[in-house]
């Protein structure tokens, strides 16, 4: 590039001013867009991510029926810390409670408290205690920081309690805990609090830990949890094996959630895959109007490109003068964009992690996302001109003497001209403006395009809106009832009677009574129930839901493959798509599988089809009858 | 070698080579153009030879031919057939970019229409092709383009812009470009042919000082009196040379 080239690149560039200025507007927007997205991203994952390792997940839970008291369960773990492949091991277990209302009646959300002995090293599933000092003394409770507006609460409160096996209890509040390996409580209307197993007695539960916490290595000597998710099954298996041979204790379930994944990780991901998507597709668009205009400003240097070789300039000067100009455009709007993305991102990215109940640490995205960035901004616009910029840089002197703004059409220009001329009803005006139109085909190709793609985009951002919204009536659709009573625990007397007694409510149309049991996939040959299930107990689960022969309530849902069960049917299971998927992803329609319902491990259910469900969560859903087909 | 050395050595009228030896040669030159209506031969059997510092005007009606040979000459058009050298290259020989440089070194090209770039003042228009071709060093660049404005007559206009400059002032910032590298041959496609009567003769003057100083003139003009500027007329009619005219 010679210093004349560039003055005149620079004049060029204040001559345009207007048409520059618009270009690194659009292409800044977009960066903006983009790189808030993906800093979101980068930032929301690194934190989610190291938020839920600070809490030092357990690899796998052993849960085991009946619990055993802590010194039988501290004896337990001390012999499996020798195991190979352990790094940690811990007992401990967990209740859910009922709290009472300042009415005097039951409220709607359950508090669910972890509990560890009081001299646990709290080395696994950890949490920072914001207020107060672990472990709380008998009688008291720290509660998790999203769960007091759920129940509305305050530290240094008294808060009444029942547990399954207890009567009315009170606790206090003695302080809050911050625990980023939960999901907030309202998100799941579920509130944690965590004691410590002295208060077991209080709460009328004897002092028994029916959960040991394992953390895997890949080897023994590593003190490095295990991200391969077969080997903690395997390991755990093998723990639960030696358990059971060498304590006599039995097995109820196993649960090995993903590994290093937070409970709401692939929420996460989608949600901001989904933002980044459109954030590209803006990218790509403005890429595309860059081009555009570029190509129209080319063009109009044509005629000069070609005095300039006609004097001696060979065709790499008119590149490099091109592509300069391009790059300053590209810089200029990069430049532009650089520091309202990371703005953005430091305030979006709390936004997300507040939804994903974690705190960020760290609002710099990661440095490898800068360059991404910087790369886009300057390499996008300069890929989507590159054809433009070699063309016209290749233009030759005669071409461009000859330039009079009209593509060489041949006779098919000619053609098309004279039929448009031939047009009865169209007027001199109009057959201009047609021709001027199909005047340079490069032109109208790209603002076809352009128009096109920012439609596509456009139609592309409504569909999904409309098409979630779609998801979300469906769902209503599906849910044909208007209340929807849990009961801890009734047996099936009771519950004809209740469902007789709720029928004769005034303003009670129809009840139907369901059951909704924890269920696993057992793959065939196992005894033993592994489940993906988090320590929430809710995350990661499939229940298996039970519905009465006559139900008016369900309608089935949409089938992927095979048949709705039929009436009075047995033996036969419809189960959801992300259950059959995670678990055994070879299943097909009318295989047969082998299910753990309530901790009972059943033989013989033919598999109806796979299809989806109104909760993503649950496999759905033999009718009563096949229930009492059920072995034992 | 056309280098700033010998450049340097060489006094304008040094560029006059002996006549008898031929800076260019034109043997059974055709061009044929594609257009809708079938292909359109402007150049039929063209045999040419020009001497070094021959002043030759190629005149002829319109659709004659006078601008397709002149493009021919200057590699602007390839010949369809036949042999074309200018300064000893065969042009259908070199590649379009090789083209360019080689136009920078050997051809001073002025345009009916100026054609001088408009966000460059005059100087730098006349620097441009010494920055293209770089053969004068870039710290004599503007001392030779303030040198050339003085030779054509407008060095007080050097640093304004083309569009603050007559018709005829242009023309001459666009034969002071044309001279920028020294070039032994100067092409004018109809010079004079946007200007007025005053400003057409001090152009048509300048050529032939600048022919007396040594360059090989080629002009292109419909003016029917050049004859007193000029040592040869070739007359071209439908593509054909109808008559070469020695003075």
């Amino acid at each position: 590039m010679t210093r004349l080239l560039f003055i005149k690149l620079l004049r060029d560039l204040r001559t345009l001013w207007d048409r520059i200025v618009l270009m690194i507007l659009a292409l800044s927007i977009t960066l903006i867009m983009f790189s808030a997205v993906l800093y979101t991203w980068g930032i929301t994952g690194r934190e989610l991510s190291g938020a839920y390792l600070s809490t030092s997940p357990a690899s796998a839970t052993i849960w085991i029926k009946p619990g055993l008291d802590a010194d039988e369960m501290a004896a337990i773990a001390a012999e499996a810390h020798k195991q190979p492949g352990i790094i940690n091991v811990t007992p401990r277990t967990q209740l859910i409670l009922q709290v009472q209302q300042e009415d005097g009646g039951w409220g709607p959300n359950p508090l669910q408290i972890f509990v560890a002995e009081p001299d646990d090293p709290m080395q696994m599933e950890t949490f920072t205690v914001e207020q107060g000092n672990w472990p709380p003394a008998a009688g008291e409770i720290l509660i998790d920081r999203s769960s007091f507006e759920l129940l509305e609460l305050e530290v240094g409160e008294v808060v009444v309690v029942q547990a399954p096996n207890g009567t009315p209890t009170s606790l206090r509040i003695s302080g809050v805990v911050y625990d980023p390996a939960l999901a907030p409580s309202f998100q799941e209307q579920k509130a944690h609090g965590f004691i410590s197993a002295a208060s077991l007695p209080i709460l009328g539960e004897p002092i028994a830990l029916d959960a040991l916490k394992i953390q895997v290595a890949d080897q023994s000597g590593l003190t490095k949890p295990s991200r391969n998710r077969n080997l903690i099954v395997a390991t755990a298996r093998d723990m639960a094996n030696w358990m059971q041979q060498n304590y006599a204790v039995t097995i109820r379930e196993i649960q090995v959630p993903t590994p290093y994944a937070h409970p709401h990780q692939a929420q996460a991901d989608s949600l901001l895959l989904g933002l980044l998507v459109f954030g590209v597709a803006g990218l790509l668009l403005s890429a595309i109007l860059i081009a555009t205009m570029l190509n129209g400003l080319f063009t109009q240097q044509i005629p000069q490109i070609g005095i300039m070789k006609a004097i001696g300039a060979r065709s790499s000067r008119m590149l490099q003068l091109y592509l300069l100009m391009t790059l300053i455009i590209a810089a200029a709007s990069t430049a532009l964009a650089f520091v309202p993305g990371i703005f953005i991102s430091r305030a979006f990215a709390p936004v997300i992690l507040t939804l994903l109940g974690a705190d960020a640490e760290n609002l710099t995205a990661p440095s490898w996302m800068y360059l991404v960035v910087i790369a886009a901004g300057l390499g996008v616009p300069l890929l989507f001109s590159l054809a433009s910029l070699v063309k016209t840089s290749r233009t030759t002197v005669r071409e461009a003497l000859d330039y009079r703004g009209v593509d060489q059409y041949g006779n098919n220009a000619t053609r098309f001209s004279a039929w448009l001329g031939r047009l009865w009803n169209l007027d001199r005006t109009m057959l201009m403006a047609f021709r001027n139109i199909f005047r340079r085909r490069a032109r109208l190709l790209l603002s076809v395009g352009l128009l096109a793609s920012a439609g596509a985009v456009f139609v592309g951002g409504m569909s999904t809106m409309a098409g979630f919204q779609a998801s979300l009536d469906q769902d209503k659709e599906l849910r044909r009832w208007d209340v929807d009573v849990r009961l801890a625990d009734i047996d099936q007397a009771s519950a004809v009677t209740l469902t007789g007694l709720v029928s004769e409510i005034p303003g009670v149309a129809r009840v139907e009574e369901w059951s909704i049991l924890p269920t696993s996939i057992v793959p065939p040959g196992q005894q033993i129930i592994v489940t993906r299930t988090y320590p929430d107990q809710g995350h990661g689960s499939i229940s298996i839901t039970v519905i009465p022969p006559d139900s008016t309530l369900i309608t089935p849902p949409p089938l992927l493959e095979g048949r709705w069960l039929r009436p009075n049917e047995t033996g036969a299971v419809v189960i959801s798509q992300l259950g059959s998927t995670e678990d055994i992803p070879t299943i097909r329609n009318g295989d047969a599988i082998q299910l753990s319902i309530d901790g009972r491990i059943t033989v013989g259910w033919s598999l109806a089809s796979p299809s989806q469900w109104v909760d993503m969560a649950e496999a759905s859903s033999p009718r009563k009858p096949a229930l009492r087909q059920l072995p034992g | 070698m056309n280098t700033y050395r010998s450049l340097e050595k060489e006094t304008e009228s040094q560029h006059r080579q002996p006549r008898g030896e031929t800076i260019i040669d034109l043997n059974q030159v055709v061009k044929t153009y594609e257009t809708p209506s079938g292909p359109f031969t402007a150049l039929k059997d063209i045999n040419l030879r020009i001497q070094p510092g021959e002043f030759v005007a190629v005149v002829g009606k319109s659709g004659s031919g006078k601008t397709t040979l002149l493009n021919v000459l200057a590699g602007i058009d390839r010949a369809t057939n036949g042999i074309i050298s200018v300064d000893g290259t065969q042009l259908e020989k070199i590649s379009e970019s090789q083209l360019s440089e080689w136009r920078g070194r050997t051809i001073g090209l002025v345009f009916q229409f100026f054609q001088l770039l408009p966000t460059l003042t005059i100087a730098e228009n006349v620097m441009l092709p010494m920055d293209f071709v770089e053969i004068i060093p870039a710290s004599k660049r503007r001392t030779r383009a303030l040198e050339l404005l003085e030779r054509v007559g407008i060095a007080d206009q050097a640093d304004k812009l083309p569009t603050a400059l007559s018709g005829g002032q242009q023309q001459r910032a666009a034969i002071a470009r044309a001279l920028a590298n020294d070039p032994p041959i100067l092409m004018a496609d109809e010079p004079t042919g946007n200007l007025d009567e005053a400003t057409r003769t001090s152009v048509l003057e300048l050529f032939a000082k600048l022919n007396a100083d040594g360059h090989t003139v080629i002009l292109v003009t419909h003016e029917r009196d050049i004859s007193s500027y000029t040592d040869r007329q070739v007359t071209l009619v439908d593509g054909h040379v109808a008559d070469d005219l020695q003075r």
